[in-house]
């Protein structure tokens, strides 16, 4: 009696759900914390749903894998995949063999089939899904002794038959142990489909290497990825293009605003980028300029002022990142459409995690009136004149090497490091966002 | 006699609550969390230490032959004085005590305490 009501309380709360970020999927995912029906968390642990956006090909299916089993139980996969797109191969990771749900396309009420999931399981209709992987210890004792207790040595020896975390040279001159280990690909802040391996001393980062898992041939289920790409080859209208700019800037900055713990900040941004998405009347620019006078009330733009300024001359020569540098560069004032709009490019200064904020915004509200100006007169891009993505100018204009970004992190705390990562929205997978359309 | 009767019950309780605890929990095969489910979040990738990485007491043997020298040393002083009353009585008790000592010593010489790497 009491169990069931407890059920039945469960099941009316927001239901907890991860967020796998698969190729393919940007950052579409983000969208659900405007849902009041849900509750985006940044663990399995916290989760009765693990939502798999996207696809899971190569290094990332171990990974959706590894997160599915750590779910605790009673627990359901949602696969949110793309419509029309090729059925996955041998290499799909057991998680995805049996889903709950799967839902077909951006378009799909996901958020439903997500409370839906979440009530069947409490109420006992839907069984808890098994382990995907074997239920073996990750690193077993391989130590001397009947129960591997043993080891050798005692400075930095072997004890337990693994070694011992060495000592290195910090920022401050000091000897202190360092520690490694593979983060990602699931974690908020880092970029899609990207494992971070960080040598830790304490909260510091020592190395940090971006290693980004090519998921080859992966079908396009975020919307605004597939504009961009359409865009490319085919004639698209201006309005169109910018609303999509303006969708993939405020999801960017909610997804900030999720990895600072601003949770009502995350779902005004995420709804309004829903907005943005939904059409012509979706979202007023003024309510993304409400949302960066709300913003700067918050301590966040103070603690992130500073954070992930890069030495000497920014390496960014194009995209929102360039511009939040101070670099003059847009591919959409060689556009004759841009031009007869009366385009004016938005610079901040500073180059810093807080400039690109701010800039990201400053985007999103400047592409949300360019839009509604394009509207009126029915402007179009043509394939043939430069296109600026959300990233830079297509096809690679805005990219930057991971290996410049991982040797700017080396020496920085890791909350700054995952700040500066996801103030940088890279895309560094050519499989995860559309061939060539952005880098 | 009752004495004894009540201490024999109370031994045979005792003991026969510790086999059925230890039958009772031993037959609940099922554990409350699988490896993965114990294992830390890091966002799908996986840790390359072990658990004990950081906090493995490397001073433990250290710590086994200082407290075997330091008592030799501390009770050595005391007994300097006695031994002069006492003679051959006390010089076996602190042979007794020092080759108790020693067994510590030898069995931190077997852990390699003595071994600097």
């Amino acid at each position: 009696m009491a169990v069931s009501a407890l059920h039945r309380l469960a099941a009316a709360a927001p239901v907890p759900v991860f967020v796998a970020r698969g190729a393919g999927a940007g950052l579409l995912g983000g969208e659900l914390a405007a849902d009041r029906r849900l509750r985006l968390v940044a663990s399995p642990r916290q989760a009765t749903v693990v939502l798999a956006a996207g696809h899971f090909g190569g290094g990332l299916g171990p990974a959706l894998d590894r997160v599915h089993d750590q779910l605790p139980h009673p627990r359901a996969l949602v696969w949110w995949r793309a419509a029309g797109g090729p059925e996955p191969g041998d290499d799909r990771p057991g998680a995805l063999d049996h889903p709950a749900a799967v839902v077909h396309g951006p378009g799909g009420d996901v958020a439903q089939v997500l409370v839906d999931t979440h009530r069947r399981l409490l109420a006992g209709d839907q069984a808890t899904a098994p382990d995907a992987g074997a239920d073996e210890p990750p690193h077993p004792f391989e130590g001397r002794g009947d129960h591997g207790q043993g080891g050798e040595g005692m400075m930095g020896g072997v004890p337990f038959g693994r070694p011992m975390a060495m000592t290195g040279d910090d920022r401050d001159g000091l000897a202190l142990g360092q520690v490694s280990a593979d983060l990602g690909p699931f974690l908020v802040g880092l970029p899609a489909a990207t494992v971070a391996r960080v040598t830790f001393q304490g909260e510091v980062v020592q190395a940090l290497e971006l290693r980004p898992q090519a998921v080859p041939e992966a079908p396009v289920l975020d919307p605004v990825l597939a504009r961009f790409d359409e865009a490319r080859h085919r004639p698209v209208p201006v309005a169109e293009l910018e609303r999509a700019r303006a969708r993939h800037h405020l999801r960017a900055v909610a997804e900030c605003f999720r990895l600072a713990g601003l949770w009502a900040l995350a779902a005004r941004a995420a709804s309004l980028a829903r907005g943005a998405g939904a059409g012509v009347a979706g979202v007023d620019p003024a309510a993304v300029a409400a949302l960066g006078r709300r913003l700067r009330a918050s301590a966040l733009l103070a603690s992130w002022s500073g954070v992930g300024t890069f030495p000497g001359r920014s390496p960014f020569t194009g995209g929102a990142n360039a511009r939040a540098a101070g670099l003059a560069a847009d591919a959409r004032r060689g556009d004759p459409a841009y031009r007869a709009l009366g385009f004016a490019m938005v610079v901040q200064h500073g180059g810093d995690a807080r400039a690109r904020l701010v800039q990201r915004l400053a985007e999103a509200r400047h592409a949300l009136e360019l839009a509604s100006r394009a509207a009126d007169v029915g402007a179009v891009h043509h394939p043939d004149h430069p296109l600026e993505t959300p990233w830079g100018p297509a096809p690679d204009g805005g990219s930057v090497a991971l290996e410049v970004v991982a040797a700017a992190l080396a020496g920085a705390d890791w909350s700054d490091a995952l700040a500066t990562l996801c103030s940088l929205d890279l895309v560094p997978d050519a499989a995860v966002a559309p061939a060539g359309a952005a880098p | 006699m009752l004495t004894t009767l009540a201490s024999a019950a109370v031994v045979t309780a005792a003991a026969g609550l510790a086999v059925a605890a230890v039958r009772l929990l031993a037959d609940r095969g099922d554990p409350a969390s699988t490896w993965p489910q114990r294992a830390p979040f890091l966002g799908g990738g996986w840790s390359e230490t072990h658990a004990w990485n950081q906090y493995h007491p490397r001073y433990y043997p250290m710590t086994l032959v200082f407290i075997a020298f330091e008592m030799e040393m501390m009770f050595m002083y005391p007994w300097a004085v006695v031994f002069v009353r006492q003679g051959a009585k006390a010089l076996a008790e602190m042979g007794m005590f020092l080759a108790l000592l020693s067994i510590g010593i030898v069995y931190a010489w077997r852990e390699g305490a003595f071994r600097w790497q």
